[in-house]
């Protein structure tokens, strides 16, 4: 994996002099970093250096306190349309976050659906706007065709989520209830789930910290596949074997800053910083 | 003597007016101060759940609905209906339930507001994010996900402040309204009863059978909610499955045609 070039591809996310504060308490103190399109980052650690901080700043979980994030070129920190951004950006949750109160193949659909027919409201909103205009004699011929239905976009999100939920062998769980699954289930819908929206790039805030330790291969085995797929990523981790097989690039965070980066194999074999050498020693 | 009492109470035709009518009064002032209550508390406890997360904005709102909650809890509600029937209502003509439905609302409201924005606030906060993440605004990510999952959580709450309600309501025989308990009382006084214990008993049995109906009502309503969260419904999971295999057979059968196209 690691010999795939991504040097040249497009950058995703510009991020520069990125800080947060929490009161007084400050956890990110300026990172600049650029992710281009196709990296799989590791963010590697000790816990309070800020990582999933960092992570939760990228997608507005977290407001910055100070610096610029721009996702494609644009700039999400002072825009308004702030949940467009986040539908092209998945988010993996350390607790896995199912919707309690949906079916696993509800929790797929949810926010396509949602989504889908917002679109085709404003889309409805707009014709109906246009031909206000032209009872007016303006904009003579123009047209604005609306191809979908709401039982179109219901189908297609159900459908997709179905062929989400095959690929990860849970299609027979799709009317059970999260809380009747086990923990690398869940997790696995869960990456599904942010998948459902076809997302430009996947963050994952420790993916498998909470789960037992005969279920983390599953979840990892099916983040590897994505890697493999060429999906951009950006890993909060704890599983260094992972982060050394996976990644195209690792972070070593520590006191809010990245104090170390680079391809695993230097990373993880001719370490330079102190205490990320101290850090390694400890987990290795 | 005690049963002589009892059936006297049961059988006479203007004491069993005097209790139904009491009855019906009770049942007015509970009903309507509920709605009112439900109404009011849920708008309280948006402003509040509202107000964390725009301080700025909701600050004058949320200090009105402090003073609300805090007044309407620290005071006996004995009082506030005084208040309420011989002060700010004190108009000839002005019905007197009406005034007691007003009262008893915006009494259970601040209790009902209090134990919705505690249910709110139980939904981990993981939900939220989860949705924002996908990409739903503040509002969808409230009404489809935290406030079904809220409900569930107050229920039981609920249902407790809609049988103190109930309860409470007879305390509007201290303003003179005729409701169940004043009912007994003005049987019991009479002159031919001279004795409190059967009217009261027998009214006690009506409070009681509300009571019941209530609490069994809230138990089926938990019960299903429970049911849809916990196990699958077998028949529906069936129904599902078997549907589900056709869609994907026909997937395959489209993704078998794409490919066989391709090849040619």
């Amino acid at each position: 994996m690691q010999g795939i070039d991504t040097t040249n591809n497009e950058i995703l996310l510009d991020i520069a002099g990125l800080k947060k504060h929490f009161g007084k308490n400050e956890v990110l103190s300026g990172i600049d970093v650029q992710i281009r399109r196709g990296e799989k980052i590791a963010v590697i650690g000790p816990s309070g250096s800020g990582k999933s901080t960092f992570l939760r700043c990228l997608n507005l979980l977290e407001q910055p306190t100070e610096g610029s994030i721009a996702f494609c070129g644009e700039d999400i920190i002072h825009t308004k349309h702030i949940n467009e951004f986040r539908q092209k950006m998945g988010m993996v949750f350390q607790h896995f976050n199912l919707f309690n109160n949906l079916t696993v193949l509800e929790n797929i659909m949810f926010a396509p659906v949602k989504i889908g027919k917002m679109e085709l409201k404003k889309q409805k909103a707009a014709l109906r706007r246009l031909k206000i205009r032209q009872f007016f004699g303006r904009d003579g011929d123009k047209k604005i065709a609306i191809e979908t239905s709401v039982a179109q976009i219901e189908k297609q999100a159900k459908d997709r989520a179905l062929a989400l939920l095959e690929r990860i062998g849970l299609a027979d769980k799709a009317s059970a209830y999260p809380s009747t699954l086990s923990g690398g289930q869940r997790q696995r819908i869960a990456i599904v789930r942010a998948l459902a929206m076809n997302p430009k790039v996947m963050l994952f805030d420790e993916p498998t910290s909470a789960l037992d330790p005969e279920m983390v291969g599953e979840v990892l085995q099916l983040i590897k596949e994505l890697a493999e797929e060429g999906m951009t990523m950006v890993i909060v981790t704890h599983e260094m074997g992972f982060a050394r097989e996976v990644a195209t690039r690792v972070f070593f965070m520590d006191g809010g800053k990245i104090q170390e980066q680079g391809t695993p194999e230097k990373v993880f074999g001719s370490p330079e910083n102190p205490r990320l050498k101290e850090f390694l020693s400890k987990v290795l | 003597m005690f049963f002589q009492q009892l059936w006297e109470v049961v059988s006479t035709t203007k004491y069993i007016m005097w209790i139904l009518e009491g009855f019906r009064m009770t049942l007015l002032i509970a009903v309507g101060a509920s709605v009112l209550g439900l109404f009011l508390g849920t708008i309280v406890a948006i402003v509040k759940i509202a107000a964390q997360k725009n301080k700025r904005k909701m600050r004058i709102p949320e200090f009105i609905c402090d003073i609300y909650i805090s007044v309407i809890r620290g005071t006996p509600v004995a009082l506030q209906l005084f208040i309420m029937a011989f002060a700010i209502f004190a108009i000839r003509g002005f019905p007197l339930e009406v005034t007691a439905i007003l009262t008893f609302g915006i009494n259970s409201g601040a209790y009902v507001a209090e134990s919705l924005r505690g249910g709110i606030q139980s939904v981990d906060i993981g939900q939220t994010e989860a949705a924002r993440s996908l990409g739903l605004s503040e509002l969808q990510s409230m009404v489809s996900i935290v406030i079904p999952q809220a409900i569930k959580n107050v229920i039981p709450a609920i249902g407790n402040e809609l049988i103190a309600l109930l309860k409470e309501t007879s305390i509007v025989s201290m303003v003179g309204i005729v409701d169940l308990t004043f009912a007994a009382k003005m049987i019991g006084a009479g002159n031919e009863m001279s004795t409190y214990l059967a009217p009261m008993l027998v009214v006690a049995l009506f409070y009681l059978a509300v009571v019941y109906l209530l609490i069994f009502g809230i138990r089926a309503i938990e019960k299903k909610l429970k049911q849809s969260e916990q196990h699958v419904d077998e028949k529906k999971a069936e129904k599902c499955r078997i549907k589900m295999e056709k869609r994907l057979k026909a997937i395959e059968d489209n993704y078998q045609k794409i490919c066989l196209r391709k090849g040619q």
